[in-house]
């Protein structure tokens, strides 16, 4: 009976209206947490795991040599590798395939790496237009780390003390 | 080629061995090709050697590098061989070593131009008594200081 | 025996063995490097340190002779220490290249670092660097990371028989390395890169392609030779990507030859047959199995005739097929009922050759006395058979040899003849007489006339007086005018010295052949005769004319002349096979099908395909079987090899035997050995490119002493038969000696 009454005042008064109305009446006032991403962005640890990319030495040689470590520690086994002697004698690969379908973004191939060649770089924000696209090949990885050269040093070199 | 004199120098060796054991005299007989060769073996030599001795030609070479006393390159007229084991080292026989490479302006193991000089390092020559110590041809300087390695080298270089 | 203590626990020990055995039998791990059970104790490693009562330092497990009583740590402190201080050592100058070396992931330095090392290296000075050198197209070296364990150098010098790694220098600029570039020359090199503990020597064909998890391994059955060594084959996404050696105390123990563990290159060589084509007016078309097939079948009825007779079809085979191979290829003429049917393809007379039975084992083959070759070069012939007889030679045993050019075996010999081929049968024969004069035993009429010789009498006595003799055919001698009778003089002379007998001869996989009756029946033609006749059909399995026969431009003459129906089955493009044949089908090679090789101890080997047959290709059995089916035979319901295995088991036949006369014919012209070099014996190793590449894979040569080159009118620039001549006192006067890996003869001997 009791209960009832509080109620009816209550739908009288709209007293709960106000009550949600003075939390956007706070929000009003308050300053923004908002980002307009893209253009604005959220800072990133160095340690965040995003697409990959194959980096290469400051003469332009590339780093990887197809040891293969990362094939084998890749969890969800995503990366697929081919090898080769390249007619200067050394030891490369003719096929570094990522799977991005498959890839669970762990980390492990960049932790396996003796020579730091792969790496897993701050970039999220990616898209492919076709199925194909999943597949990142070693040109496109090698591309990526060229591209972003500046930022992967940046951020190695952050996460470098730590490790 | 192995001249005939060598052979038969190798031969008296052989025969000091059980028979079918002849590779046993592998030691001399690069010695006295060696000899006959200006002081040095050349591949083709150790393999004549080994051909001789019905040996493989690698366990010639086996021997041939094992013993400082083989050289495989021409070597000096005076091979001054300063020994540099522990004996020697602690009275100061690097401090010779370096002496003798500056004085003769190579490095140890390599001939002066003049093809007179060749300082080697060598192993114990039992001469502890007298460390620091050389070893000229088949004679011993001992208790060395470096004005005596300089007079040596002064001497060798005059033609003494 | 009595009872030693390792690590608290007691074990039984034999007087004389050393601890790194006992360990190692009862499953104790000491980690070693240099030592290998099959060579001698080095001790130069001092890994296997272990800690043995009473001994003021540790002492090496594998050189330390176990005795009553003693009570040894592998695990104590002591031990440890050592261990660990002795892995550092050898870790000071071994780069740090694992991820691009080959041995990664099956390195015995990498298991044992990790099980007995340090994780942080106290040496900060520069490491020692040493230079590769080209040891040839087989083996990789990497001469840096050598721990000089020196077991190649061991394994060259007990095993292979040369020494032709060694280690020279002292110190740290001790090396291991060949004397002269020249390259390995060894028929058994390759073993140098399984013995080798670390990265050092690694095998070229498979450099760089893939780390050892990657691939999975099945067990399999090598048939390049008649001992049919024991492998594993290591394959990735369907391909043949290495051989290794898996070990066998009764067969191979644990080396294979280069051929052996190098010819799987062969299999992804670019001149795989890979689709059934039908020949359309002379044009080759590609077409499907099912068009290919049902091509062959209207061939093969049309060729029939209207007396529907399959009597001018014949069928010719090579010695590389497997066993259910022959069997069911033997069952289908004989159900069509045809008996011409041949795998002696290289034998020019077969009423005339060698037919003799193998009755030794191969493990008692190192425990004779004594040793008669007759008519081969054992060591690039057959070298597991000859790593056996060099065994038995080192243990003591002796070995004479009857041959028609001198060869550079790895085993000391007692006696060597060598003696011009139409001679062997009467050395033979008078050897035969001494021995039957000296039992007091009758001398046949044959014999009588003839005079003794020294040599005769020196081979006897050696027979004569050793206790387990056996008595070696090779293949020098199946085209020789007295085959049959050297076969015959053979087979009696161990009868009566009672040796054993081995008969080299058989090679590949005919002693497969014989058991499974793939020879012609009782009114049937052999090769010989049916390439002089008028053949309707012809089905070929494999044959690849230039090489398998006698005399290939007979062969392919005859073969293309005729206008007959030929179906050849072939694993690789032949350009004469393509000339003459109407359908080609392309069939599995080697480790891409089940099957089962006879060994010549009559050892059935059955193996498992290791890969899937490339393409469009199939595994020759089933072939054989769909053939069958179109054919409308019955009784080739097979789901598996194995049940045609089953069935030829139950069938076995028996080699037709040679009856045993003796009647030596003599010859005055120049006699001629014909002997494929040991790298083209078969069609996958005629395409494996490394070894091609090899010295012995370049073996091509007409060998003849000067005085036969005169005969001949011939110089040292001229061509012998289309192989190149050399001139060298080797060889027994009035023969040549060819060693070819071309072909056959191109034209007709003179």
């Amino acid at each position: 009976m009791f209960d009832k009454l509080i109620k009816i005042f209550k739908d009288f008064t709209l007293s709960e209206l106000l009550l949600g109305m003075s939390v956007t009446a706070k929000e009003l006032v308050n300053t923004k947490i908002t980002v307009q991403f893209p253009e604005e962005r959220t800072p990133i640890s160095p340690r965040f795991r995003g697409i990959h990319a194959l980096r290469r030495y400051p003469n332009g040689e590339e780093r990887c040599i197809a040891c293969k470590l990362c094939e084998a520690v890749c969890p969800a086994n995503a990366i697929t590798i081919e090898s080769e002697m390249r007619d200067d004698g050394t030891r490369r690969t003719t096929q570094y395939d990522i799977d991005l379908f498959k890839c669970i973004y762990c980390g492990f191939c960049e932790e396996a790496c003796p020579v730091d060649a792969i790496v897993e770089t701050q970039i999220f924000d990616y898209a492919f237009e076709s199925r194909e696209g999943s597949v990142l090949t070693k040109e496109r990885l090698l591309e990526i780390g060229d591209e972003n050269k500046k930022l992967i040093d940046k951020t190695k070199l952050e996460d470098s003390k730590y490790r | 080629m192995i001249s005939n004199k060598a052979k038969k120098e190798i031969n008296s060796w052989v025969e000091k061995y059980p028979e079918g054991r002849q590779s046993s005299a592998v030691m001399e007989a690069l010695k006295i090709v060696q000899s006959e060769n200006g002081n040095s073996l050349t591949t083709e030599l150790i393999q004549e050697v080994a051909d001789y001795l019905d040996m493989p030609g690698i366990a010639a070479q086996e021997v041939a590098t094992f013993y400082e006393n083989y050289n495989h390159s021409p070597m000096a007229k005076n091979v001054i061989r300063v020994c540099h084991n522990i004996s020697c080292m602690l009275n100061g026989s690097d401090e010779l070593i370096t002496h003798l490479e500056s004085k003769t302006g190579v490095k140890t193991g390599e001939v002066t131009q003049d093809g007179n000089i060749c300082v080697k390092k060598v192993e114990c020559l039992g001469a502890c008594v007298g460390a620091p110590m050389l070893q000229i041809d088949d004679k011993y300087y001992e208790h060395l200081t470096l004005e005596k390695v300089d007079a040596i080298i002064d001497g060798l270089k005059e033609g003494k | 025996m009595f009872e030693i203590e390792i690590d608290g626990k007691l074990v039984n020990a034999e007087a004389g063995e050393k601890l790194i055995e006992v360990t190692d039998r009862v499953g104790i791990s000491v980690p070693r490097f240099c030592y290998h059970e099959k060579l001698s104790v080095a001790a130069n490693c001092r890994m296997c340190l272990v800690d043995v009562e009473g001994a003021p330092k540790p002492q090496p497990a594998c050189s330390t002779p176990v005795s009553e009583g003693m009570k040894v740590s592998t695990q104590n402190e002591k031990a440890k220490s050592a261990q660990k201080s002795v892995m550092e050592f050898l870790l000071i100058n071994h780069p740090l290249d694992c991820p691009i070396c080959d041995q990664g992931g099956e390195c015995e330095l990498q298991d044992v670092a990790m099980s007995y090392g340090s994780n942080v290296s106290r040496f900060n000075e520069g490491k020692r660097v040493i230079a590769d050198s080209n040891i040839g197209a087989l083996i990789h070296t990497d001469m840096t990371r050598c721990i000089h364990c020196t077991r190649c150098v061991r394994f060259g010098t007990e095993i292979a028989g040369i020494m032709e790694m060694g280690g020279t220098g002292r110190g740290e600029s001790l090396k291991i390395e060949p004397f002269l570039n020249e390259g390995i020359q060894s028929e058994l090199s390759g073993n140098m890169i399984d013995v080798c503990p670390v990265g050092a020597l690694t095998s070229k064909p498979f450099r760089y392609e893939l780390r050892s998890w990657q691939m999975n391994s099945t067990e399999s059955i090598a048939r390049h030779d008649l001992v049919g060594s024991n492998i594993n084959v290591q394959t990735y996404k369907g391909k043949v990507k290495r051989i290794v050696a898996r070990s066998n105390d009764s067969v191979n123990e644990t080396w294979i030859s280069d051929r052996d563990r190098f010819s799987y290159e062969g299999l992804s060589h670019s001149n795989r047959l890979l689709k059934p084509q039908v020949k359309f007016d002379g044009t080759w078309k590609e077409v499907s199995w099912e068009v290919a097939l049902d091509f062959c079948v209207k061939g093969l009825l049309r060729s029939a005739g209207e007396s529907n007779s399959m009597n001018s079809l014949g069928v010719l085979a090579s010695k590389t097929a497997t066993l259910e191979e022959y069997y069911l290829l033997q069952k289908l003429v004989s159900e069509l009922g045809c008996e011409n049917i041949d795998y002696r393809l290289g034998v020019k007379d077969t009423k005339n050759t060698i037919n003799l039975e193998s009755n030794v084992k191969l493990s008692d083959l190192e425990k004779i006395d004594h040793a008669l070759i007759v008519g081969s070069y054992t060591r690039l012939e057959q070298p597991m058979i000859n790593h056996r007889l060099r065994k038995a030679a080192l243990r003591g045993g002796t070995v004479d040899v009857i041959n028609s050019m001198q060869f550079d075996f790895n085993l000391a010999l007692n006696n060597e003849n060598i003696i011009i081929p139409c001679e062997i049968a009467n050395l033979l024969a008078s050897t035969l007489k001494v021995v039957l004069e000296s039992t007091n035993q009758d001398v046949p009429e044959e014999l009588n006339k003839l005079t003794i010789t020294k040599s005769a009498t020196k081979i006897a006595k050696k027979l004569l007086s050793s206790d387990a003799s056996v008595i070696v055919l090779g293949e020098h001698v199946i085209n020789n005018d007295n085959a049959k009778n050297i076969s015959n003089l053979v087979a009696m002379l161990a009868k009566n010295t009672n040796s054993s007998t081995l008969n080299l001869s058989k090679t590949g996989n005919s002693i497969a052949a014989d058991i499974a009756g793939f020879f012609p029946g009782k009114d049937g033609l052999d090769v010989n005769s049916m390439l002089g006749k008028d053949m309707n059909a012809y089905i070929m399995f494999d044959v690849y004319p230039e090489y398998d026969f006698h005399n290939s431009s007979t062969a392919i003459k005859a073969l293309s002349d005729k206008n007959s129906f030929i179906v050849s089955m072939n694993s690789f493009y032949n350009n004469n096979v393509a000339d003459y044949s109407d359908v080609m089908l392309p069939i599995s090679s080697y480790y891409e099908t089940s099957g089962t090789h006879v060994n010549i101890e009559g050892e059935f080997q059955t193996f498992a395909a290791s890969v899937k047959a490339p393409q469009e290709s199939k595994p020759a059995w089933k072939v054989i079987k769909v053939l069958a089916d179109l054919l409308d035979i019955s009784g080739f319901n097979y789901s598996d090899s194995s049940n045609v295995l089953e069935e030829a088991k139950h069938n076995i036949k028996q080699g037709h035997r040679a009856e045993e006369s003796i009647n030596i014919t003599d010859t005055n012209s120049v006699e001629v050995i014909w002997q494929p070099s040991p790298y083209s014996i078969d069609a996958l190793l005629r395409h494996s490119d490394s070894l091609q590449e090899t010295k012995i894979g370049q073996i091509n040569k007409a060998t003849m002493n000067s005085s036969t080159a005169k005969h001949l009118n011939l110089g040292d620039k001229d061509d012998y038969l289309g192989v190149p001549v050399v001139i060298s006192s080797l060889v027994a006067n009035n023969c040549v000696f060819i060693n070819a890996n071309k072909s056959t003869p191109s034209e007709e001997q003179a």
